[in-house]
């Protein structure tokens, strides 16, 4: 039993609907306070782009390339700091900060959960990398891009400003990709089970969130299943708005590729077998990463 | 079995995601350019379909020095379009940065070093069934000041291609001049990469 000590208790985000209104408080319409403090953007649309940056388009040169990290300076400063964040301590920003899923997450919680869509039979690690293979690689050879048509950073905030009367978040929705998008936001965010659906299909940011988070599991914290103290009632598997947890031969275990630490396993193992921690013995708390 | 299942969806996944990122949709678009007082330049123009029923142009783009002034805004040359200009704007401004202010097509109080960020909608003139649409886009907007029902004057231009001009409000001088061009109709018409 020594080491379930080790595991942190359960409830460790307590106050995470707190840290997702403070989200949409710093980057959502109507104030957008850090946009508005920092650089006087109004939107993501612009330096505070986080998507475009690592682009490569066909044709460009290295200079317009990175004219490019220059033009979304405070794009890429986040996206530095997602990665930092996420190195050290999961996929906090996706859980916690994140404006976008925040919202989506926060709309889902007051969608009745009888009609919420149901997307967990969906291998998620597969649709997510192989929508971002095409997003990486599609501007690049000429093929086109899915980085402004299918935004979710433009779409959401747009909802916000359109809701307000914004003339110009209006005109976003009065075109073919802005009801595509609007499409987008409600069937794998609103109406989603557990709100999260399009962070897990569909954002590249997340992808590569997912990415840091998976390969940087054993130097930093992470969600973890203690095999030893679970009792396999797969009640975690449930709950859990990535489908980030499977069971196989060895037990259940945690997608860190797909695992956003919003806590809800934790709050549901009545086993305490779930905690946010290191790994310190691997034997006992098993981690795995889909390989694709 | 499993990796199996796993490398099919993967193949459909790109596969989808390969015709979403190659197909346009052809009734918006969005180009970048630079405002200066030596006409400027546009990155690139904005690629639309013809044929549909009203399109949507999304301008960004940043005020190159010197200039400092008023900008006059409008849509030029043929086929004539009716349409409106907003800008992008905080809903609630907390007045930490100066913008310029956009009253119907002018832009005024325009600095070097300002970006901008303009969204015009536009609809055929020619098109009646569609004043609906764009009256009821219009009537959307809760503050006049920044939208106005303007109408490209295709006459001055005679038959010369649509076109978003920026002028100099004191001067007249051309500071930017964005081409809207019909890629189907167009012999070499494709992608030249416009993003939108």
């Amino acid at each position: 039993m020594a080491h379930t000590t080790d595991l942190t208790p359960r409830g460790i985000f307590p106050r995470r609907t707190l840290y997702l209104l403070l989200g949409l408080a710093l980057f959502m319409p109507p104030i957008v306070l850090l946009l508005q403090a920092s650089t006087g953007d109004e939107s993501f649309c612009g330096s505070w782009c986080p998507r475009m940056f690592f682009l490569w388009r066909e044709g460009s040169s290295l200079s317009s390339f990175f004219f490019g990290w220059l033009r979304s300076w405070a794009g890429v400063l986040l996206v530095l700091g997602i990665i930092g964040v996420t190195f050290f301590f999961g996929r906090l920003w996706c859980s916690h900060l994140c404006p976008i899923g925040g919202t989506l997450e926060l709309a889902n919680r007051i969608f009745p959960k009888k009609l919420s869509i149901p997307y967990g039979s969906i291998p998620a690690v597969p649709v997510r990398y192989g929508y971002f293979a095409v997003y990486m690689i599609a501007p690049a050879i000429g093929l086109g891009s899915l980085a402004c048509n299918y935004c979710n950073f433009a779409a959401v905030p747009r909802v916000f400003g359109a809701a307000f009367g914004s003339p110009a978040d209006i005109a976003y929705f009065l075109r073919t990709a802005g009801i595509i998008n609007l499409a987008l936001i409600l069937l794998l965010g609103v109406m989603a089970r557990g709100g999260r659906a399009y962070c897990n299909f569909l954002c590249p940011v997340g992808a590569i969130d997912g990415l840091v988070a998976r390969f940087s599991s054993r130097f930093g914290k992470r969600v973890r299943i203690d095999l030893h103290s679970c009792s396999n009632c797969g009640k975690c598997v449930s709950v859990c708005p990535t489908s980030a947890i499977s069971n196989n031969e060895d037990g259940y275990q945690i997608d860190q590729l797909s695992c956003m630490p919003c806590g809800k396993c934790q709050e549901v193992c009545h086993d305490q077998a779930i905690g946010y921690n290191k790994q310190e013995c691997p034997s006992r708390l098993r981690t795995q990463g889909v390989a694709i | 079995m499993f990796k199996w299942k796993t490398i099919i969806i993967f193949a459909l996944a790109v596969g989808v995601s390969c015709g979403a990122a190659s197909y346009r949709f052809g009734d918006s678009a969005h180009a970048i350019g630079m405002l200066s007082n030596k006409g400027g330049k546009a990155r690139h123009g904005f690629m639309i379909k013809s044929g549909k029923e009203g399109y949507t142009l999304v301008m960004t783009g940043v005020v190159l020095p010197p200039y400092k002034g008023d900008v006059n805004i409008a849509l030029e040359g043929s086929p004539a379009m009716r349409y409106s200009i907003y800008d992008s704007k905080p809903i609630v401004d907390l007045g930490i940065h100066r913008r310029p202010k956009l009253e119907g097509s002018l832009l005024s109080g325009v600095e070097s070093g300002d970006k901008l960020a303009l969204w015009v909608v536009m609809t055929p003139e020619s098109d009646q069934d569609l004043e609906g649409l764009f009256e009821e886009n219009a009537a959307a907007a809760p503050d006049p000041s920044t939208a106005s029902e303007l109408l490209s004057d295709a006459n001055h231009e005679g038959d010369l291609p649509l076109k978003l001009s920026f002028y100099a409000a004191d001067s007249g001088k051309s500071l930017l001049q964005i081409p809207v061009v019909f890629a189907d109709l167009q012999a070499d018409g494709g992608s030249n990469g416009a993003h939108h």
